[in-house]
């Protein structure tokens, strides 16, 4: 065998041919860098954000993003306030005519990005839309309480409803959409190009990471000064190098604590902190032997020193919250007890539940504390096991994968575990929270996010009663008696209200860091000269 | 020709098997994907509804008939609402960009591999073999979702000659073909000098150096080709795992190929997609390793005459 190899002469011709095309195989690469870069036009901003939306039809929209971007092509009758509120957005007032009855004014003159008008006929397509089995929109069981949608005149809209809701204003901000739209057949238009009266219109998407927002010249409020690009940069990393390379102008919200000294060192960037609407909190299993008793949940409370972990696992960009709710928040019940940290207060406690310090250097109580696996999560976890340790209290922290540690604690299958709501808007939120019937059980499907498992029939007797008053006092007056008794039994213990972070290149004016991450504002960003 | 289409049989199915696995890992996924999909404050009507449009309350052989059902039509669409995106539209589109990239970054590393391994495998012990070998090391030990974005910070904001990331302008893709090429690059160089060596210690070659060829000759045309054996079968594995998504690298560079594609679909819980992935990736595999073997069949003569 080697003898054949020696004298044929063997084709050495296939090794030298393969490192000949080695060359060719990099044609496109070298193609590509003679090519050169297209310049984009001044008057457009750029937004990074992490994920694409998976639709720009608001009716069908269940992502953040996807909702987000969708209200600026097509906005709703009512759009949430920095204070959590639904205001007027499309419409231009709206009352509770009875407690079943809701009537929406809409403005005058409102036309679409296509030219035709927008009425009231308008407004009742789109909700009747959204409650047709056919259309399968993710929202249609969230509205069912609305039996009727009707147009008696073409500016006015009346929602009757089957049962009493406070919220339904909050329900109006879905987008509204011109009837002829509406169709079922009509779903893969309006999911690229959806057509609306919002202050953009859709220039160009197809699905895919860049959506392009021209300035709409019909808007009632006056067309944006820029165009917007709408850009998907999946890794944290990689946004911020774009924004530094100067590709992007903009994250709102797409940025980690870690990140902001960093940030904010960086003379070519403008970090922006606001109060946000996402709030961090320490569930409790309220079945637990030793947690269901409430002054060893008191205990653990004073035990934690939340003002350092704002100050250095945020890195400043957050507060100690009292209740779900930011003071911002219109339902904020002023006059809560703050709950800083008490060593001492935490061992009489503790003393006084029988739990006594032994002397021999073994904890009070051991407990465990699930949190997600990432890594950001876990090392704030750690940080709070470690200063339940200085009180006696062994916290074994437990990093878990999400679907694994969700399905836990739906079953109950933990002592402390520590969660966010992403964005705390209308104050009913407490009921899915807090409510008996929200305990996930088979009953309930699994779904209800009262994971703590807490049990207390006037709690639910009050957020039974709130949800079905319209007056925005009397719902205030409820909400605050709740939170008054969630900060008494201490279910659970908000920990933190995380701020809402936005970083801009400093040639930019007129972004407002908005707490639910509201995009409205790309609707004045400009371009500043001189800067 | 028979051996081709026994290995095409045996390609398709492995492509079955590979999606059936990955039909049933997705099943035992700890986790509810209506809970994922609809978020907590859904209504339990809507949960049921989206129940049913999944068809999660069927059993598995009845959601994997439809998906192969709807597979087999090419009208296959994403498996979250709106449930609109198109599946094999999105391959389509991410798929030719990933294989420029798989054929960029395999370019880099041959150009690089092989005089490296060759110079290396050539006089072991010398001072090239100990610099490949630092680069052999310090390449196959970078991670990428570290050298990624080293690379970035220097060639796209230092110097300002490339996009950052994204596939915009074509420049986009110099640095993330590079970042793949040079771990591909290391471990191909070491591939080439180990077999080198290994084939210089055999008899033939002594024979041909007896002979008194030039040396050049003994390792270019005697050595080398034995050598590279062994080397197209790694290159073949990897530039099917190449295929497969280069995932970190993709995601950091935001390159719109498979790797990102799957990821999207597996943050979605979109199953459908995740499995027509899956499907192309293993198809792609399959592919790349028949070719393989066909290369084989072309430089050894051992193998062309199945002995």
């Amino acid at each position: 065998m080697p003898g054949r190899l020696l004298d044929a002469p063997p084709r050495e011709a296939t090794i030298r041919a393969s490192m000949r095309a080695a060359p060719l195989l990099l044609a496109p690469l070298l193609c590509a860098l003679a090519c050169s870069s297209a310049k984009r036009p001044p008057d457009r901003v750029v937004l990074a954000i992490e994920a694409p939306p998976e639709t720009l039809d608001r009716r069908m929209a269940l992502g953040l993003n996807a909702m987000r971007i969708a209200s600026l092509v097509t906005p709703g009758l009512t759009r949430i306030d920095e204070s959590g509120r639904a205001v007027p957005d499309l419409a231009s007032s709206f009352d509770a005519d009875d407690d079943r009855t809701w009537t929406f004014h809409l403005r005058e003159g409102l036309v679409f990005s296509d030219g035709s008008p927008l009425t009231s006929v308008d407004v009742v397509a789109t909700f009747r839309s959204v409650l047709d089995p056919a259309l399968g929109s993710p929202h249609r069981g969230a509205l069912s309480y609305i039996a009727s949608v009707e147009a008696p005149d073409p500016l006015t809209v009346v929602f009757r409803l089957s049962r009493p809701f406070g919220a339904m204003p909050v329900d109006a901000t879905i987008g509204v959409i011109p009837k002829e739209a509406t169709g079922r057949e009509r779903l893969d238009a309006q999911r690229l190009r959806p057509v609306g009266a919002g202050p953009f219109v859709v220039e160009a998407w197809d699905g895919g990471d860049t959506i392009l927002l021209a300035p709409n010249p019909r808007h009632h409020g006056g067309p944006p000064p820029s165009s917007v690009e709408i850009r998907t940069v999946r890794d944290e990393t990689t946004r911020i190098l774009e924004l530094r390379k100067g590709r992007v102008d903009l994250l709102l919200g797409s940025v980690s604590a870690p990140l902001l000294p960093a940030l904010r060192d960086d003379e070519s960037l403008r970090v922006e902190v606001g109060p946000g609407a996402g709030v961090s909190y320490l569930l409790f299993q309220n079945e637990d032997p030793i947690l269901s008793r409430r002054e060893v949940r008191e205990a653990i409370a004073l035990a934690l020193d939340r003002d350092a972990l704002a100050a250095f696992k945020l890195k400043g960009a957050a507060r100690v919250a009292d209740s779900l709710f930011r003071p911002e928040h219109w339902a904020h019940a002023p006059d809560l007890p703050e709950r800083p940290r008490d060593l001492a207060g935490a061992a009489r406690l503790l003393d006084a539940a029988g739990l006594p310090d032994r002397g021999d250097g073994s904890p009070r109580l051991r407990l465990t504390l699930k949190t997600s696996t990432d890594r950001f999560r876990r090392s704030i976890a750690l940080a709070m096991a470690s200063q339940l340790a200085e009180a006696g209290i062994e916290a074994r922290v437990q990093a878990m994968e999400w679907g694994t540690l969700m399905g836990d604690l739906k079953r109950g299958n933990f002592q402390l575990a520590v969660l966010k709501w992403p964005a705390v808007i209308d104050p009913d939120l407490l009921r899915l929270a807090y409510h008996s019937a929200s305990i996930p059980s088979e009953a309930t499907a699994w779904g209800g996010g009262n994971r703590m498992r807490y049990r207390n029939p006037a709690l639910d007797a009050l957020l039974d009663e709130a949800r079905e008053l319209a007056d925005p006092d009397e719902r205030r007056a409820r909400y605050a008696a709740a939170q008054a008794i969630l900060s008494r039994d201490l279910p659970a213990l908000p920990l933190l209200w995380e701020d809402a972070v936005g970083v801009m290149s400093r040639g930019l004016a007129g972004v407002a860091v908005d707490p639910q991450g509201s995009l409205d504002s790309l609707a004045r960003v400009r371009r500043v000269a001189g800067e | 020709m028979n051996r081709i289409l026994r290995r095409t049989g045996g390609a398709l199915f492995a492509a079955l098997g590979a999606v059936l696995l990955v039909s049933i890992f997705l099943d035992l996924v700890p986790g509810d994907p209506v809970d994922s999909i609809l978020g907590e404050q859904a209504q339990e009507a809507d949960r049921a509804a989206l129940r049913q449009a999944l068809h999660l309350d069927e059993p598995l052989p009845a959601r994997l008939w439809i998906f192969a059902r709807d597979a087999a039509t090419l009208e296959l669409r994403s498996s979250v609402p709106p449930f609109q995106d198109r599946v094999f539209d999105r391959i389509g589109k991410a798929l030719p960009n990933t294989a420029l990239l798989a054929g960029c970054a395999l370019g880099i590393a041959l150009l690089v591999a092989v005089p490296l391994g060759l110079l290396a495998g050539w006089k072991p012990g010398g001072k090239i073999d100990a610099a490949a070998s630092g680069f052999a090391v310090l390449g196959v030990a970078m991670p990428r979702i570290w050298l990624g974005p080293l690379l970035i910070l220097f060639f796209a904001i230092r110097l300002d000659w490339l996009p950052v990331s994204g596939l915009e302008e074509p420049a986009g893709l110099v640095l993330p073909a590079f970042t793949l090429g040079i771990a591909l690059a290391a471990f191909l160089a070491r591939m080439i000098r180990a077999s080198l060596l290994e084939a210089t210690s055999e008899d033939y070659v002594r024979t041909a150096r007896a002979k008194g060829l030039h040396e050049r000759t003994v390792i270019l045309k005697h050595a080398l080709r034995n050598a590279m054996l062994p080397v197209l079968t790694v290159l073949g594995l990897q530039l099917g795992a190449l295929l497969g998504g280069a995932v970190i690298t993709e995601k950091v560079f935001n390159y719109p190929g498979m790797g990102t594609l799957l990821l999207q679909a597996i943050d979605r819980r979109d199953y459908d997609m995740a499995r027509a992935c899956v499907l192309a990736f293993t198809l792609a595999y399959v592919l790349v390793s028949l070719l393989t073997d066909l290369a084989y069949a072309a430089a050894d003569p051992r193998v062309r005459e199945g002995r």
